[in-house]
């Protein structure tokens, strides 16, 4: 069956393409597994979980190399771990990996906490916020540049600004042009001064000390490692936690269940990711020729690999459109998979957790100031909300214990 | 390297054991962080069971560990 929703014209960039989403990619599962669109230069659609896993897990059909994003994205920088392919790809995903274990993530914990507690104090005693802004916002930026070993919580703001100034002002393409330089600029002196300052547990640093098989890293390669890094922590992080505030205050039944439950934030979070996916999909391209239901898939054709759809797979999770916050089998391709999971999902978690944590704690009884928003697919694939407005009983400030800024 | 993922410690004393299916681990790590004292990643981020006859009082962290898991790959055991 063919409908205009899955028609070969499917475009993830039409604005209409949000308001019936799930309704698409339900379609896209049940009635057309592999997919055909001749929009952005034609591409291949992949829906069904399993379909979507064995396509990341085969990085040497399915290569990362030519991009991950479609259209392609004009990179400043290599987007690299992102945009690489084997052997190259475990190098760049090396260097940062002790950065981001589960262990050492965890470190950041009492930081995380800290801009936690600070954000609510802003807002705590006038009973009502801006959750997107006020929370969500507040979190992520700071803790990835204190990771990355940004100067200062000034300077990462201002990186952060330049940031959204890159992704955001597509009406100012002179303003772009000159953030995207302003924020290379920033990296390459914080590239030079590890060069003649190494420290101790510090991303740049490493990268310069690091012994790749093919030798050092060049400079381009250093910038881009931490730069798309920056870009993939934050947006992403944002838009999680402003799913999760907003799904709990659509169910507060399982809001209740975890305030008298708390050690359910772990299954909880999970289930957040997989029903709201921060990116709704990525892409691939062919590297060598497969055939797939019938079609042919040649080597340099593009594919989009949609995770929101594989995510809500009835073949795999039962009730795919409850929210379910102690699901246990969840097995969401948020994080993707494979050689080039998320090598951020650890600390995404531990933000989302204390998040979660501290706003159960101090606004228990929060609920929707007006009809909350539907998300908006920036960029075709951004799944971002852009604002939750809530109302609370008004509580008291708290002490915050913000650690320094330098680990 | 000494492969953890073999159960090397067998004590032979009666308590509980923990076994991973290694077929679904995806190394998503939510057991390092219910039960750090238990499972870990090695350099490449393959999980480890670095120790899989844990004692009682670790038996609360190694339930969440189960519970949490999100490939359902965790289970225990206890050995008479």
């Amino acid at each position: 069956m063919t409908t205009n929703k899955v028609d070969d014209d499917f475009d993830h960039l039409d604005p209409d393409f949000p308001g019936h989403i799930l309704e698409t990619y339900r379609e896209f599962r049940d009635e057309c597994p592999i997919k055909r669109s001749e929009k952005h230069g034609g591409f291949w659609i992949l829906t069904r979980h399993e379909d979507v896993t064995a396509a990341i897990k085969d990085w040497e059909t399915f290569s990362s190399a030519a991009g991950v994003t479609l259209p392609p994205f004009g990179n400043i920088v290599p987007a690299i771990p992102s945009e690489s392919d084997e052997p190259r790809h475990a190098d760049y995903r090396g260097v940062l990996r002790p950065f981001l274990s589960p262990r050492a993530v965890a470190h950041h914990e009492s930081y995380v906490r800290g801009l936690v507690t600070k954000a609510i104090n802003e807002f705590i005693e006038d009973g009502r916020c801006e959750a997107v802004g006020q929370i969500a916002r507040q979190v992520p930026a700071l803790v990835t540049a204190r990771l990355f070993g940004f100067d200062s919580e000034s300077k990462a703001l201002q990186c952060m600004d330049w940031l959204s100034t890159m992704f955001d002002s597509h009406d100012d393409p002179a303003a772009q042009g000159a953030a995207a330089i302003a924020i290379t600029d920033e990296l390459r002196a914080m590239v030079e001064d590890r060069r003649r300052n190494p420290r101790d547990n510090d991303v740049f640093t490493a990268i310069l000390n690091a012994a790749p098989a093919l030798g050092s890293f060049t400079e381009e390669e250093c910038l881009g490692l931490v730069f798309t890094s920056v870009v993939g922590a934050v947006d992403t992080t944002v838009s999680a936690a402003s799913h999760m505030l907003k799904l709990l205050a659509q169910h507060p039944d399982a809001r209740a269940r975890l305030i008298a439950e708390p050690e359910l934030a772990s299954t909880a979070i999970e289930e957040v990711l997989r029903m709201e996916p921060p990116a709704q999909q990525a892409a691939r391209t062919v590297k060598r020729e497969c055939t797939y239901e019938g079609q042919t898939l040649n080597s340099g054709d593009r594919v989009m690999l949609l995770w929101g759809a594989s995510n809500r797979d009835d073949r795999v999770f039962a009730n795919p459109d409850e929210f379910v916050v102690d699901r246990q089998y969840n097995p969401h391709l948020t994080f993707g998979g494979g050689v080039h999971k998320c090598l951020g999902m650890h600390m995404a978690r531990l933000e989302l957790r204390v998040i979660l944590e501290e706003v159960l704690r101090r606004l228990p009884d929060y609920t929707f100031d007006g009809t909350p928003p539907d998300p908006l697919l920036k960029g075709g694939h951004m799944w971002s909300l852009p604002y939750l407005n809530l109302v609370f009983a008004p509580g008291i400030k708290e002490e915050v214990v913000l650690p320094a800024w330098t680990p | 390297m000494i492969d953890n993922r073999i159960n090397t410690s067998g004590s032979g004393v009666a308590g509980l054991r923990v076994h991973v299916n290694w077929e679904a681990c995806e190394s998503n790590g939510l057991c390092i962080i219910a039960a750090p004292a238990v499972f870990d990643f090695d350099e490449k981020e393959n999980l480890q069971l670095v120790m899989p006859e844990p004692s009682e009082e670790l038996r609360a962290d190694v339930e969440r560990a189960v519970t949490n898991c999100p490939k359902q790959a965790i289970w225990v055991s206890d050995e008479a």
